[in-house]
């Protein structure tokens, strides 16, 4: 069963945890403590979950673990959250007080950066990843060389504006996160080593490549950007939108992540350089 | 000339029935004119089969949209669930919250409207809907999210009785279209998510007093109670949130029922929980239990089996049965026989990991549970299927099934009784489980992988318990089946494509992308020898003939 969830779970990846924090949240407002998140947690999950989802992005258009759409203080979102909106399917939960509505919004700041992924895949137990071990005589700066050096790692990833674009930029890869749920919370060190070894485990969205085939034989790639039964939209790699219908397609799905395993490549020692320095950035 | 004299006569026919009302006898006889939708699902029988066959496989491809009912703007979890019921010409439908309208089924325009006004205290767990409403006589009735039951004029729109069926503050909603059995109608309310005690009525159409109540969480001492451990039966749930179906000759009224309360933990309710994720045949002169069969026994998935009970009279084994066709929610499909209750048959319909067999009484073996550190569990927490009508055709002898296919959950608990907290007006569910599908409404866009699952509509034949055939959609569909003596299958799904489907061998005939969600049931109906389509989607209803 565990394998299982490993192969089907939208998992970890070192692109996966990048791209959620591209898109922040306003700066952090208050200073929660664990105990509030965690109060904030509960109440979500027993409130919001069934609509918001465990993503917190169950309702369309609405992403609560990226941006608030019509709030921007915490009180305005707690009041949001204790008043509802009127002609939305928002309903009011008054029952909650003033300071349970903050920590639910606590919670909500607290998910920022934690991907999908992150959560519903934090149970898998198999594939590579070694924990606290990969990381033991590890030293950032030897691993900052490697990363801009041997391992060509800024050939696709950028830290800080330094390093090519066709990766996910990796300058808050270490963000600091707190657990929840099935997300053991920081440090990713498990994922970012499994993304290591093995990139096409699980690859985020906007990351995955996508190829279509046509009948006449021409290959595109690019970003899936939407599907559906008879036809498929993406951007090329060219920067194009393009749409096209299946019927016209010889083949078309995703393929492996075009980052190279590193299984094999780097020493126990260059692995624990590096990913000591990947924790290290912390945005 | 013949033609425009046969025609004239057509009209005078529907002119003349145009002013007789709905009795109970018409709907019984629902067969008989199929011009008309008369109930939820078409009939008794619940078969959501249409006898009209002017729309057929040959010219399906010749369909266009005769008109569109925009609805008022829906909220971000709601959905234009209803069926409509079209009358000697005039259609009744709802739309969220409580809109009910009078159209003209030709032309599309509106007789009357009415809104309701729903009270602010109105708790629903997953958007505002309304599967429908009910006609008899000169009256239509709705169920309302706050807990109510409105009668109206169905020539004015005007309210006859209003009456309160439980309290919206602690999460009674009343979502499904109401069934007219004889006199009476019968309903029961939603609110399975926040600890309700469920029940079905049977409610005097004439000013809406109640003539009886059966407990779908029995009170201590009644038969069943002994499945329920402590006060949990006070908040057990098992709603009631979709249409019955009626058997004249057995004089019995089926009815499928929701999920026990709290949802994801069961550590409070030790037990079978009778009568949640069961289907309950009932006297409906009485309200009296015939039988029971209970699918998913002690849920800890929300597994509500709010399907519609599909009738179908067909050779079992040598010889002639009359039975219920139930595709559950929890991912098996079923063969019951409707006289006794007797299990026959229990297959998946898709991947399913949470049993491993049945006894010989039909008693499945449940292998899964929630845990603290979280069980994967397939089918997913919205189901394999789910409220969506499947469809069951004489013609074919298939029944067609809304599936979501190899969709996936994992549930994880804080073990414990006391772990749940129940507060009126609050959910009272446990943690929310995990699963890679949106759970109501579909995202903006659909990029997800293969092995996240599917929609489909699947058609089996019950008789062998073979599949025919699967008509495969990309995302998953919330949309009911509707077949037709053409042998043409009508269905939708998410991503916002109404389709008409060989019934034989699903082939794809006919496609229309109407840009929203399918989640409702498609009908068929005719005004003046003209055969119409209608599905709601989205923000509208749209309604197709042959150019």
């Amino acid at each position: 069963m565990i394998k299982r969830l490993f192969v089907l779970a939208p998992g970890v990846a070192l692109c996966a945890l990048v791209v959620a924090t591209a898109a922040p949240l306003r700066a952090q407002q208050h200073s929660y403590t664990p105990a509030e998140i965690e109060e904030g947690r509960k109440l979500y999950d027993a409130n919001c979950g069934r609509c918001h989802n465990e993503t917190g992005d169950g309702v369309t258009g609405v992403e609560l673990f990226k941006q608030f759409r019509r709030a921007t203080s915490d009180e305005d979102v707690a009041k949001i959250i204790r008043e509802g909106i009127p002609g939305t399917s928002m309903p009011s939960h008054a029952f909650l007080t003033s300071t349970q509505a903050l920590n639910v919004v606590a919670f909500l700041r607290s998910m920022v950066g934690v991907t999908p992924a992150a959560r519903s895949s934090a149970t898998t137990t198999g594939g590579p990843g070694r924990g606290a071990a990969a990381i033991a005589g590890g030293d950032a700066a030897r691993g900052k060389t490697l990363f801009e050096g041997k391992g060509g790692c800024t050939g696709c990833h950028r830290v800080r504006g330094n390093g090519g674009q066709t990766g996910p930029d990796l300058s808050a890869i270490g963000q600091v996160r707190p657990a929840r749920g099935f997300d053991p919370g920081s440090p990713n060190l498990p994922q970012i080593e499994r993304a290591i070894l093995d990139p096409s485990a699980d690859i985020a969205p906007s990351y995955r490549v996508f190829q279509v085939v046509t009948r006449t034989g021409t290959t595109t790639r690019g970003t899936l950007l939407n599907q559906d039964t008879f036809s498929i939209q993406m951007l090329d790699s060219t920067q194009n939108l393009r749409s096209f219908m299946k019927a016209d397609l010889r083949e078309f799905g995703f393929v492996p992540s075009p980052m190279p395993s590193y299984e094999g490549k780097l020493t126990s020692q260059e692995l624990a350089d590096l990913l000591v320095y990947l924790l290290s950035l912390r945005g | 000339m013949t033609r425009r004299v046969l025609l004239l006569v057509v009209i005078a026919a529907a002119t003349l029935h145009a002013q007789q009302p709905v009795t109970s006898d018409r709907i019984l006889r629902a067969d008989q004119e199929p011009q008309n939708w008369l109930t939820y699902s078409g009939s008794y029988k619940s078969q959501r089969y249409s006898p009209l066959d002017q729309i057929a496989p040959a010219n399906v491809k010749n369909l266009e949209l005769q008109w569109v009912f925009q609805v008022r703007m829906l909220g971000l979890n709601d959905k234009f669930e209803a069926t409509p019921l079209v009358v000697d010409g005039i259609m009744y439908t709802v739309s969220p919250p409580n809109d009910v309208v009078a159209l003209d089924a030709v032309t599309g325009r509106v007789f009357w409207r009415y809104n309701h006004n729903v009270v602010p205290a109105a708790r629903v767990c997953c958007g505002r809907v309304n599967r429908g409403v009910a006609i008899l006589g000169d009256r239509v009735f709705m169920g309302t999210i706050d807990g109510h039951v409105v009668a109206l004029n169905a020539k004015t729109g005007e309210v006859v009785w209003n009456i309160a069926l439980g309290r919206p503050e602690a999460g009674y909603a009343v979502t499904v279209a109401p069934l007219v059995v004889k006199d009476k109608l019968i309903l029961g309310p939603a609110g399975g998510e926040y600890g309700i005690r469920g029940f079905i009525v049977a409610l005097d159409p004439k000013d809406g007093h109640e003539i009886w109540r059966f407990n779908t969480v029995p009170t201590p001492g009644e038969p069943g109670s002994e499945t329920w451990s402590g006060d949990a039966w006070r908040r057990g749930g098992a709603p009631i949130w979709t249409t019955g179906s009626y058997d004249p000759e057995l004089n019995l009224t089926y009815w499928g029922v929701g999920n026990p309360g709290p949802d994801w933990n069961g550590d409070g309710r030790p037990g079978d929980n009778l009568y949640s994720d069961s289907v309950v045949a009932l006297d409906p002169d009485t309200g009296k239990l015939k039988w029971h069969y209970q699918f998913t026994p002690h849920d800890e998935f929300d597994y509500d089996s709010t399907q519609v009970p599909v009738f179908a009279d067909i050779q079992w084994q040598g010889r002639m049965r009359k039975v219920l066709l139930w595709a559950n929610r929890n991912g098996m499909w079923y063969v019951i026989d409707r006289t006794t209750g007797e299990f026959l048959q229990g297959k998946p319909f898709t991947k399913v990991n949470w049993l491993n067999g049945f006894d010989a009484k039909g008693r499945p073996n449940k292998i899964l549970h929630p845990t603290p550190e979280g069980t994967l569990v397939f089918p997913n927490n919205q189901g394999a299927t789910n409220w969506y009508s499947p469809s069951y055709s004489p013609r074919t002898g298939f029944f067609y099934i809304p599936t979501w296919a190899d969709t996936w959950s994992i549930y994880r608990k804080t073990p414990g009784a006391d772990s749940v907290k129940y507060t009126e007006g609050q959910l009272f569910t446990g943690g929310f489980p995990v699963m890679a599908l949106p759970a109501l409404v579909p995202g903006a866009t659909n990029d997800r992988l293969p092995q996240d699952g599917y929609g489909a509509i699947q058609a089996f034949d019950p008789k062998t318990g073979e599949r025919k055939w699967e008509f495969k959609m990309n995302d998953v569909t919330d949309s009911g089946v509707l077949s037709t003596a053409s042998d043409l299958v009508f269905a939708g799904g998410r991503e916002g494509y109404f389709v008409a489907l060989d019934a034989k061998t699903g082939t794809l005939l006919w496609k229309s992308m109407l840009g929203g969600q399918v989640a409702s049931g498609p009908m068929s109906y005719s005004v003046n020898g003209k055969q119409y389509v209608a599905v709601s989607a989205g923000n509208n209803l749209f309604v197709f003939a042959l150019r």
